[in-house]
């Protein structure tokens, strides 16, 4: 057995692409991570942010991004699936197995060099080692000593030297070791184990015993997630709709099979098209709740591919989902409030997928005294309609003028087809000083007409219309 | 602005003139975070718009209402004083006191309330129901969910009930008249217009939604319909508000303000009597005061000291304080018998009669004491008489004080705690939604001193664009929101004492402190009502001295007390004259070090002066360098007349204390004791009140009249301008004096006792332990390092046959549990054979065994200090049910040198077996230069040295210089690093403990050194 070790020392640096410098990354206002620059001005690690700005003061800095850096190592993890099916994912790198025999390209250097270069090409930041077990290859890659040994080396004598501040142990631990005077990981291993654990905890000895191989690796090996995906080509380019939708109408079988079978169910669903001219394009469909039933996912995509106009004739057809888990919450029969709202929720889905997703909005209730702020669109969710009301909800109108249009003034008297009359007002709104500064009286107004308007003036006397009551 | 097109209404409103405006509910800032302006302003605001009365009625407190009462008096405003409460039902309502019986039981319904959670209140609609005298208005919501609990409170309040009318240009006004009219007619109760005021003008709008955002822990544009729609919530013109409101309910105010004829003058404090009436008071006084001085003078009482007793006892009587003195008197008398070590400081020191209680020490015959900085005729303002005790046994008399007068009699001064500028920078960048990061850094452009007048300065330094938001905004808000009130908090001290229940004067509320309650009152809101305090205050060098009595009774030592200290040892005079002041109460810091050698102190009166003088006040007044000129001979001191010659004869010309500034406007300016006491205190608050110029006036022609010619009369003036609050009356650094010398006589002839007394009184003074140490072993004193088998938790001394030894005690052991240091106290004498076993006969915890080993206790008995700690790890609490399984002894290793003084240096912080610059002096190159030989090169050299960073310091006041104080194993050196120097340099200086510096060895005149740094460099590990 052979385990390799890709460690990205300064992932948390990389996610960023353009960086100023001096520049770091921090987290909770500590600093985890800094770039060449902020280090030779004294930052490091574990600093607070005041302390980092007080040593360099023309510090840049971005919170860490956690998202990035897990699609990032997704990323690593897929490339290294292609040197190994047994790969391990850790949050910095990612640790490789290999049988002796199984090495797809011989022996160890070339193995290692192999996944140098294929790293190297994908522009990763890494330091890389090879050890018989996952715990040292991990520990060697982490020190950056690109270390190879196989199990024919004295691999375990080459270990007792490295020092104990490169294992994985609390700080306290690491502190307590330091405390006792001992550097090195030799030291350690010649302590009585039983010893090391009534004053350490298990933790420690465990740590040893993966570092020697004694002990089974436990962690699980990362797997793709999981998703559907089913291409098919056409043996003639097709050009009609009928021609595709039977291609596709056999995939969406299928796909509601492994559905079914996985007890899983769809959200997001991606229809790739490739044509002739040897262009492609992609459909991506989002379902307002999750669905796995055969003829609601038929229908979705039929809608959305019904205005569709290819540019040239078809060749390949994709679908690709991820296989969500299902939480299919079983609506009772006897409640027509339920179905109705089923009912509206297929409405909204189809509108979506007619319309795409972003077309379908709604209107919520935002808390500012502003009325162009008290209102917002947002995209349609399960929720929407939901949330705080004020304790007074003022007579607004519907109908909002955006942005408010200037009246004409005669004699000081706003005019709007024809001389207004005030009902009610004013309502004196002073706010928003901090991002848009609102300083206006409104009036609800009746013009000759019979008009009812929201009218309002400035401070500099000017009068604008902002709504309609009717 | 109005409905446009209804000029009507605006012409009958002229017309029939209605009749005035008061305004009912008004919440000032200490409303904390909800009123946006302070009680003066909105009354100079009431004052200006012509109101007829304004009512301070913030939530649950009186806390401004001293404030305004003496804004009101100042421009003839009535002030109604009330306060607003939301009860536990939810319905709100505003009390305003109508008569001394209201305000009485107001005072008392908010001390009920605020029997709660600190900065709380708990109040039922019971209890505004109950209320027998105050007025109610009750304050409408827009949802009519109380209005079934209003028609009871109207019902049990009957004629006394209104309903607060408020309307403020909203969307709801329309439906909001209607329904109040409504109510009104329900519950045949008038509406009354009231404002619900929150600023005294509608430009403090921003500043209110920041403080709304604040106290909602929210951004501003996140807060929404918790925010006002607008400004209108401020004192508004009368003609708006006869526009806005219907004249029946402004007519209402009236008749309220004319129900409201309490002031806060009504009020009438007494002082816990002693005696049946005031003369017997006064007769106790006076029979103590002579047994007094009979014992401080047992040769006979000077003339003089006689003559003054008869003065101030006859002021005293006069004015009543009989009682005042004798409290003190009896609480000093507590602390004496509780063998607690006590001594009034200030200005209580200038009265013979505090002496011969034993209040204070400082002999009058030894002094000019002057009894009218104490009390004054004029002054009319009660004495404060502050008394320092032993720091760790204050509470004792605290608690003697709530003991012997009652919770209800006794209550500690409050203290407003104020927004900084740093404070409110960071709230306000918040609220303005900055992220978490960049208000710290933002925090970090300000000194914790520095108010935000330099913000923007700073934000443009570091590339802030102050024009743009948010940090235009944010520059606005900071000035606005600095200085206001941010919460109550106890005063360091101040007790006050009432013959009567205090609740009926003012509310008292929960402290943070457990048995402690605390007063809604700041001092100066105490002073301006004449209501008498005492301050007891904790001083550590009370303790430490007290210690030191103590150590030398039991070693059979003298002297043990204060008085038994031989008075004038030119030894400990020698001793201060060179500077050698480490530890020396008053004398010790850096400013002080560097004039003792200058001034070169011979007498008790000589330190008077050295206290004094390095002070703000002196040195802003540019006295020190004129005073030593003259006396170090190098100046004549003339006097332009006698009487000025009797003031200043003693300070060589120079005023140098609050007494001679008050005598000097007496004696050659004309003024009465009284006035010229009244000139000092202007010239303290100046900065505020800026009513100086009449005193300057008169402080001027009064010189010219008496024929000191006009430069001279301004020369004077000048001098003791900016230095009244600045500088320290004659009497309190008298007082301080007394200690310095008693603390510097035991560092002169017991050092050992006094550092053992120092360490067991920490934290204590400007120097650490490890200095401390440093300096009694570099003046021979034997100290060893603590050491579980001998070691108590404190410091001891101990007697050997070679003389005495300091040990240290596992207290100074960093992380070590106050408890299991005790523990381990407990056992001496025991389990001494190992030190698992005495780890687990004391139950020490397996982090307290790791501290104690790492701090080097345990090296002898465990045999190593690796061997210690790895045996510490081993602790189990609890103790395991089976023996401990055979485990050889793994350790064979002694562990190395520097190791143990790396150890030490982490937990004790210094290290008796040495020093980190010694142990790298090996490997140091040749050239750099040990401390101790620093003082034997020529000025001007260029030197190198190794030090270990005591500390950085970057005063404002010295534009932008770095200070640095490095030790090695020989002394320490100051190190002045120039700004250019700093910056390049600055990860060594910020992040390395130990230094190497380059520079040029610098030396004054009065052999003062210290390197000018060029260069620095990490130092080999």
């Amino acid at each position: 057995m052979l385990w390799l070790a890709v460690v990205l020392p300064t992932l948390s640096l990389e996610v960023f692409a353009s960086r100023p410098a001096p520049f770091a990354v921090i987290e909770d206002a500590v600093v985890v991570a800094c770039d060449d620059q902020a280090r030779a001005r004294g930052v490091t690690s574990g600093l607070s942010v005041g302390q980092a700005c007080a040593l360099c003061p023309s510090l840049s800095w971005r919170g860490r991004d956690r998202q990035a850096e897990a699609a990032l190592l997704e990323g690593l993890a897929s490339l290294a699936y292609g040197l190994s099916p047994h790969v391990v994912a850790r949050p910095e790198g990612v640790l490789l197995r290999f049988t002796d025999q199984a090495s797809p390209v011989g022996d160890p250097q070339r193995l290692m060099a192999h996944a140098e270069a294929v790293l190297g090409a994908a522009q990763y930041v890494f330091t890389i080692a090879v050890a018989p077990t996952a715990a040292c290859a991990w520990l060697c890659a982490r020190g950056g000593l690109r270390s190879l040994w196989t199990a024919r080396d004295p691999w375990r004598q080459g270990l007792r030297s490295l020092p104990i501040s490169h294992l994985p142990l609390g700080t306290s631990v690491q502190a307590a070791c330091q405390a006792l005077g001992l550097y090195e990981i030799g030291e350690l291993l010649d302590m009585p184990r039983a010893g090391l654990i009534r004053r350490f905890g298990a933790g420690l000895v465990q740590v040893l015993e993966d570092l020697m191989g004694e002990r089974a690796p436990t962690e699980p090996f990362w797997t793709p997630a999981p998703q559907f995906r089913r291409r098919l080509l056409f043996a003639f380019p097709v050009a009609t709709e009928t021609a595709l939708w039977f291609a596709l109408q056999r995939i969406i079988g299928e796909w509601v099979t492994v559905l079914q079978a996985r007890a899983a169910c769809a959200r997001r669903v991606t229809i790739m098209l490739t044509y002739e001219d040897r262009s492609a394009g992609s459909q991506v469909l989002t379902l307002a709740r999750p669905e796995r039933e055969a003829p609601v996912l038929m229908r979705l995509v039929r809608e959305r591919l019904r205005d569709l106009r290819p540019p040239s004739a078809i060749v390949a057809v994709a679908l690709q989902s991820p296989l969500e888990r299902a939480e299919m919450d079983n609506l009772p029969l006897w409640r027509d409030g339920q179905w109705y709202e089923q009912g509206f929720r297929g409405f909204v889905d189809r509108l979506h997928a007619r319309l795409g997703h972003d077309a379908v909005r709604f209107l919520s209730l935002q808390a500012d005294h502003r009325p162009e702020r008290a209102t917002v669109e947002r995209p349609w969710s399960p929720l929407c309609g939901a949330g705080p009301r004020p304790c007074f909800m003022p007579e607004r109108p519907l109908w909002l003028l955006d942005p408010p249009e200037r009246l004409a003034v005669v004699g000081a008297a706003p005019q709007c087809r024809g001389v207004l009359r005030f009902l009610q007002g004013p309502e004196r709104l002073e706010t928003g000083w901090w991002d848009g500064p609102v300083v206006r009286d409104y009036f609800v107004a009746i013009n000759p007409h019979q008009e009812r308007l929201w009218v309002f003036r400035t401070p500099q006397s000017e009068w604008f219309l902002q709504g309609y009551f009717a | 602005m109005g409905i446009p097109h209804s000029p009507v209404r605006m012409v009958l409103a002229r017309v029939f003139r209605v009749s005035g405006y008061s305004e009912l509910h008004c919440v000032s800032h200490f409303s904390f975070l909800r009123g946006a302006s302070s009680p003066e302003e909105l009354v100079w605001r009431a004052h200006a718009l012509s109101y007829r009365a304004l009512a301070i009625t913030d939530e649950c407190s009186l806390s401004g209402v001293v404030h305004a009462h003496r804004a009101a008096k100042a421009c003839g405003l009535p002030l109604i004083v009330g306060a607003e409460f939301t009860v536990r039902e939810g319905l709100k309502c505003v009390v305003l006191v109508s008569d001394a019986r209201g305000y009485a039981e107001l005072s008392g319904l908010i001390s009920r309330a605020r029997q709660t959670r600190k900065g709380h209140y708990d109040l039922g609609l019971a209890d505004i129901g109950g209320l027998a005298a105050c007025l109610v208005l009750w304050c409408p919501d827009h949802s009519g969910d109380h209005d079934v609990l209003a028609v009871t409170l109207a019902r049990r309040l009957g004629e006394r009930f209104w309903i607060a009318g408020t309307l403020h240009r909203t969307a709801a006004d329309i439906h909001h008249g209607a329904r109040l009219r409504a109510l009104s007619a329900r519950l045949q109760r008038p509406i009354v217009a009231c404002g619900d005021v929150h600023m005294h003008t509608r430009g403090r709008r921003a500043l209110q939604d920041t403080m709304t955002a604040i106290r909602l822990k929210t951004p501003v544009h996140a807060a929404g319909w918790a925010l006002f729609p607008n400004g209108e919530r401020h004192l508004r013109d009368l003609a708006a508000l006869r526009t806005l409101y219907p004249d029946d309910w402004l007519q209402e105010t009236e008749a309220i303000r004319a129900l409201c004829q309490f002031s806060l003058d009504d009020l009438r404090y007494h002082y816990p009597r002693h005696g049946q009436s005031p003369r017997h008071s006064l007769g106790q006084l006076i029979r103590l005061t002579r047994q007094g001085l009979k014992a401080r003078y047992p040769h006979g009482i000077p003339d003089s000291v006689r003559a003054l007793a008869r003065h101030e006892l006859a002021l005293i009587g006069e004015l009543a304080y009989a009682d005042y003195f004798l409290t003190v008197h009896d609480l000093v008398r507590f602390a004496r018998a509780r063998g607690i070590l006590c001594q009034g400081r200030g200005s209580a020191a200038n009265s013979v009669v505090c002496y011969a209680l034993g209040i204070t020490a400082v002999d009058p015959a030894r002094l000019q004491v002057l009894f009218e900085r104490f009390i004054s005729r004029e002054r009319n303002e009660p004495p404060d008489i502050d008394i320092d005790f032993e720091h760790e046994r204050r509470e004792e008399v605290i608690q003697y004080l709530y003991a012997r007068y009652g919770r209800e009699r006794a209550a500690m001064t409050a203290s407003v705690i104020t927004y900084r500028a740093r404070s409110a920078l960071r709230d306000v960048a918040k609220a303005l939604g900055c992220e978490d990061a960049l208000i710290k850094r933002l925090a970090g452009l300000l000194g914790w001193w520095e108010s935000a007048e330099v913000l923007p300065e700073r934000l443009a330094q570091h590339g802030y664009d102050v024009q743009r938001p948010p940090f235009r905004q944010l520059t606005a808000l900071v000035r606005e929101l600095e200085g206001r009130p941010r919460h109550l908090s106890q005063h360091t001290g101040g007790m006050v004492l009432s013959q009567e229940a205090l609740t009926g004067l003012v509310p008292i509320e929960q402290a943070a402190m457990p048995g402690r309650t605390v007063l809604q009152w700041d001092k100066d809101d105490l002073d301006a009502l004449r209501i008498m305090k005492v301050d007891c205050l904790g001083l550590g060098m009370l303790t430490a001295i007290r210690k030191a009595f103590d150590l030398m009774r039991a070693h059979g030592l003298g002297p043990c007390t204060l008085t038994e200290v031989p008075p004038e040892d030119p030894a400990v005079y020698d001793m201060i004259s060179a500077a050698d002041t480490i530890g020396v109460f008053q004398i010790e810091s850096r400013a002080q070090m560097a004039l003792l050698p200058r001034l070169k102190p011979r007498t008790f009166y000589d330190l008077v002066i050295q206290i004094a003088i390095v002070r703000p006040g002196p040195i802003q007044g540019h006295m020190i360098h004129p005073y030593l000129r003259r006396r170090q001979g190098r100046e004549a001191v003339v006097y332009p007349s006698p009487a000025i010659a009797s003031v200043l004869e003693r300070t060589l010309g120079i005023p140098l204390f609050q007494e001679q500034v008050i005598k000097l406007a007496v004696v050659a300016a004309g003024f009465s004791p009284g006035e010229a006491d009244e000139l000092r205190r202007a010239m303290g608050a100046w900065k505020r009140e800026g009513d100086l110029q009449a005193f300057r006036e008169r402080f001027l022609s009064g010189m010219r009249a008496r024929g000191y010619d006009a430069s001279y009369a301004g020369e004077i003036y000048q001098q003791i301008h900016g230095f009244g609050a600045y500088g320290f009356p004659e009497s309190h650094a008298a007082s301080f004096a007394l200690l310095a010398y008693a603390s510097a006589w035991l560092k002169c002839h017991v050092p050992d006792v006094y550092l053992c007394a120092l360490l067991n009184s920490q934290p204590l003074g400007f120097y650490g332990v490890a200095q401390l140490i440093a300096d009694a072993r570099r003046h021979g004193v034997r100290v060893l390092a603590p050491d579980v088998r001998y070691s108590k938790a404190a410091t001891t001394l101990e007697r050997r046959a070679t003389g005495r030894v300091v040990r240290l005690g596992l207290a100074l052991i960093s992380g070590l549990s106050r408890k299991g240091a005790q523990r381990l106290e407990d056992q001496a004498g025991r389990a001494r054979d190992s030190w698992p076993a005495l780890a687990r006969a004391a139950g020490l915890t397996r982090r307290d065994g790791w501290q104690v080993a790492q701090g080097g206790a345990a090296d002898a008995l465990a045999g190593s200090r690796p061997q210690a700690l790895w045996q510490s790890l081993a602790i189990q609490t609890p103790a395991p049910l089976f023996a401990d399984p055979y485990e050889p002894q793994v350790w064979r290793r002694s562990g190395s040198y520097e190791d143990a003084v790396r150890a030490d240096y982490e937990t004790l912080g210094f290290s008796l077996r040495g020093h980190p610059v010694g142990l790298a002096r090996g490997r140091l190159a040749s050239q750099v230069l040990s401390m101790a030989v620093l003082g034997g090169i020529k000025p001007g050299s260029r030197v190198t040295a190794a030090g270990l960073v005591i500390s950085r310091q970057r005063p404002v006041s010295a534009r932008g210089l770095l200070f640095l104080l490095l030790e090695d194993e020989t002394g320490t050196a100051n190190v002045i690093v120039p700004p250019g120097v700093a910056d390049a340099f600055r990860p060594i200086i910020l992040r390395q403990a130990l230094v190497i510096v380059e520079g040029i060895l610098e030396r004054t005149a009065d052999n003062i050194q210290h390197i000018r740094a060029h260069a620095f460099r990490p130092a080999p590990a």
